[in-house]
């Protein structure tokens, strides 16, 4: 890549109708992201038609703005009222919420832009210097590695389940339990249907985010919330960021922006399993773990650093190979053949100015995307003064639209409705709702790897071991758990 | 405090806002199905079936159900034949998006919406011709009146690059020798496994089957070097294919197919296989004569567009417009084809 290339592109991004689509789509993704039901990934699909007649920097300025912004937006909602606005801002809920719930909210979403941009940053670098490196790491993982990936993703149910770890693996159970509802992704057999066709497809994890996150929070309000009681209110400080307590968490910053990096670039994947271990990676060095959980800054940055760093990953596997490295970039690679690209090895080569356009647009929209949110981290906040009373019946009715919104299915509504209650009663007996989520993300990705990793061995169960990187990966997992257990366990001695 | 009050008022106005404008196709389909109940009646009432005279239709929106995720190829030519039909019919056209199961949980709600010529469904090979015979169901190809084909293509064998086999022959002879050879597809009874069985049916190879989630999770695990062996359609293979990170050693149409044109065709290497995936427009079955027949000839008329053209163009898939009889004949015979090779696995 050439410097005259990288001015090229830099020139193409400034000028003013692309830099305006670029600012539309930054503030459009960050609304998808923040209503619970709407993400990222909806707003690109539903906004790729309209640049069937643009030309490609402003129709990508556009989408590209749109999905660094989707990614991050999802934080607001999962800070402010515990409704996590996507499956990949689920950690984030976990920390920013308590943190709000002690005054600062501010803070807490000041903390989440700024990692978010510096994940974002992070990550469209990458893709400039080590795309076709990461690209073909990316391709070394097979069935078996999505497997054992996914197993130290499941290894953070240790990290999520409070006191006590056996209720946590319950709740991790029976959320694998409901991934395997619908139809069987090896032999198409229906499972657990009742001869309802809406239950095919299996419980969708946008409508169980908000019925186990945010329904259930609201059930459980209404028993405490006296007509009487007041928002949240009081100076909202601490919103500017401040240099010293990110470099105080540079190795923190930089080993999230990897993970999401990479993360992103492995086709199937996506933000929600980068943010979960990153989350899990900053708990286990953690100097304070007792704070995470409670409103522990260090969670924050881990999450929301590396589920912005998907998105420079993702584009990797898109422009240097033509596939998709997460929902968002499958749509993306329809938007590139509608500009009369085809996606392929041969994409860069033939267009020299497409990486450096591309690395401009994250670039700049991440920048846009940092001025909103701080500027947001200012106004959001103060939605929390609105008092419980009519806060949570309004947080109620958006949960039904949007678990309605994501398949245009009212079944799905019946599904949020009902683990709304479930996880209320879950809470009611000290069963932490978190494990039970990753079981439901996690579930969908675990059983088809695996026993496509079998059907392809000829059923040899070693094959897991005999990989390397898989073996390394499960090795990985059993670490991962065995040091966060010992670290919960030593800590209330 | 009031303005504080006022700012989030306002917040929760811009929010809602965008909420209903993603809700807003599904408002159009459920009106679809509330308002017909009351005026179809009169409508089939007052016109003889047996000699269709003049019907208002459409006076409404309709609604045309997509079963895959807004975005994917198939949503794109959903929403390429709704703009452009519902322009030439008077009337907006909305997609809705009801993904799952491979298509199926779209084709059961159309099956079962009403027959009043406002709800159509773009149903593929995969939903119609393989689902119902393999899983339970509450549909079959009866459940549809046809409208026309929009698409088809065909599929292709495709083997990595150090594959011992540069055509079909050396290919079922190494499968012979190496029996239980892994073949890749987009997923468990899509039309791509059944068109590997028909090919393992007529040639006595045996190979084992791995579904994989989607075309590109497949291209991945062959550019990885995790799979060898994988049957892929036209479209998902072309970009690939032109930058020779594999080979295909057939594809399964008549003619060369222009999408692939160095690939040969199974049958110029003499064996009998020419099955496409078809993508058609369809209707619950029973639609009043009248009313498919204003249906149809807008179909028609939208297929021969070159907005249709250019759209499909820039997606790399041909414009296969067939009308209904066509596309009905087709089905069938495809179906009757998937129904025999379901059959043969069965017993076997």
């Amino acid at each position: 890549m050439s410097l005259s290339s990288i001015l090229t592109g830099l020139t193409t991004v400034i000028a003013p109708q692309c830099l305006l689509w670029l600012i539309l789509g930054v503030m459009i993704g960050i609304i998808f992201g923040a209503i619970p039901g709407l993400t990222a990934a909806t707003g690109v699909a539903v906004f790729t038609p309209i640049t069937f007649g643009m030309d490609f920097a402003p129709a990508f300025g556009f989408l590209l703005g749109l999905y660094c912004g989707g990614y991050y937006g999802g934080s607001i909602p999962a800070i402010l009222i515990h409704t996590p606005g996507a499956p990949g801002n689920v950690a984030t809920a976990l920390d920013g919420y308590p943190m709000a719930r002690q005054g600062q909210a501010g803070r807490a979403l000041s903390y989440s832009v700024t990692s978010s941009w510096l994940g974002g940053t992070f990550s469209s670098f990458c893709l400039l210097i080590f795309a076709n490196i990461v690209a073909r790491f990316a391709l070394q993982f097979g069935s078996q590695e999505y497997f054992s990936v996914a197993l130290i993703g499941l290894s953070c149910i240790v990290g999520v389940s409070g006191d006590s770890m056996l209720k946590g693996i319950i709740s991790g159970c029976m959320g694998m339990l409901l991934a395997c509802i619908g139809v069987d992704p090896m032999d198409g057999v229906l499972r657990y249907t009742f001869g309802v066709p809406a239950i095919m497809k299996g419980i969708a994890t946008v409508p169980a985010l908000v019925g186990l996150f945010a329904l259930s929070e609201a059930f459980g309000k209404s028993e405490t919330t006296t007509s009487a009681e007041k928002g949240i209110t009081g100076k909202i400080t601490g919103v500017m960021p401040h240099f010293k307590e990110y470099w105080e968490n540079k190795i923190l910053l930089l080993k999230s922006a990897v993970i999401g990096t990479i993360v992103g670039a492995i086709p199937g994947t996506g933000p929600t399993i980068a943010a979960w271990l990153s989350y899990s990676e900053a708990k286990r060095c953690s100097k304070k773990p007792e704070e995470f959980g409670n409103g522990s800054v260090e969670g924050i940055m881990a999450c929301e650093c590396s589920n912005n760093a998907v998105t420079g990953g993702a584009i990797i596997p898109m422009v240097t190979l033509g596939i998709p490295g997460d929902p968002v970039t499958a749509i993306l690679l329809s938007a590139l053949m509608i500009q009369g690209l085809t996606p392929g090895p041969t994409l860069i080569t033939k267009n020299p100015d497409l990486i450096s356009t591309i690395l401009w647009i994250l670039l700049i929209g991440n920048f846009v995307m940092l001025l909103f949110g701080l500027g947001g981290a200012k106004l959001f906040p103060k939605l929390l003064s609105i008092p419980p009373k009519i806060l949570f019946p309004i947080v109620m009715v958006m949960c039904v639209v949007g678990s309605y919104a994501v398949n245009n299915s009212s079944f799905d509504m019946w599904i949020s409705f009902g683990l709304g209650i479930f996880g209320y009663i879950m809470i009611k007996f000290g069963f932490p709702v978190a494990p039970m989520v990753l079981g439901i993300i996690l579930g969908p990705i675990m059983e088809p790897n695996f026993r496509r990793a079998l059907i392809s061995s000829k059923m040899d169960y070693t094959t897991f071991f005999t990989r390397p990187l898989s073996c390394v990966f499960i090795i990985l997992a059993f670490a991962l758990t065995f040091i966060m257990y010992r670290r919960t366990h030593s800590k209330k001695d | 405090m009031k303005k504080a009050f006022a700012l989030i008022l306002s917040v929760l106005m811009v929010l809602s806002l965008a909420a209903c404008s993603q809700s807003a196709p599904s408002g159009g389909s459920s009106g679809g199905q509330s308002t017909p109940s009351q005026s179809t009646p009169s409508q089939s009432g007052g016109t003889d079936a047996a000699e269709p005279a003049k019907v208002d239709f459409p006076t409404k929106t309709i609604t045309l159900i997509c079963p895959y995720a807004a975005g994917g190829q198939s949503d794109m030519i959903c929403r390429t034949v709704a703009d452009k039909m519902g322009e030439l019919l008077g009337q907006t056209i909305t997609v809705v998006n009801t993904p799952g199961a491979g298509g199926s949980v779209g084709a059961s709600q159309a099956a079962a919406e009403k027959n009043d010529g406002y709800t159509m469904f773009m149903c593929s090979a995969g939903n119609i011709s393989v689902v119902p015979y393999c899983s339970e169901v509450s549909y079959t190809i009866d459940s549809f009146d046809m409208i026309g084909q929009a698409t088809d293509t065909p599929f292709c064998l495709v083997v990595s690059n150090d594959f011992p086999a540069e055509n079909v022959d050396e290919f079922v002879a190494y499968v012979k020798e190496h029996p239980g050879v892994n073949f890749g597809t987009p997923g468990a009874n899509s039309s791509q496994e059944m068109f590997m069985h028909q090919m393992e049916q007529l040639t006595g190879i045996e190979m084992t089957h791995v579904p994989y989630g989607g075309g590109s999770e497949v291209n991945a695990a062959l550019l990885g070097g995790h799979l060898e062996v994988a049957c892929l359609c036209t479209t998902d293979v072309y970009a690939n294919l032109k930058d020779g990170l594999y080979k295909v050693l057939a594809v399964s149409s008549e003619d060369t197919d222009p999408i692939v044109p160095d690939a040969p065709t199974f049958i110029s290497q003499g064996y009998d296989l020419t099955c496409t995936c078809y993508y058609s427009i369809l209707v619950p079955a029973g639609v009043e004569e009248a009313v498919i027949k204003i249906l149809r000839d807008a179909y028609a008329e939208t297929m021969a567009t070159d907005y249709v053209a250019d759209a499909f163009k820039s997606m790399g898939i041909p414009v296969s417009y067939l009308s209904a009889e066509e596309t009905s004949e087709k089905m069938h015979k495809v179906t009757e084809e998937f129904k025999a090779i379901i059959d043969g696995l069965n017993n076997a």
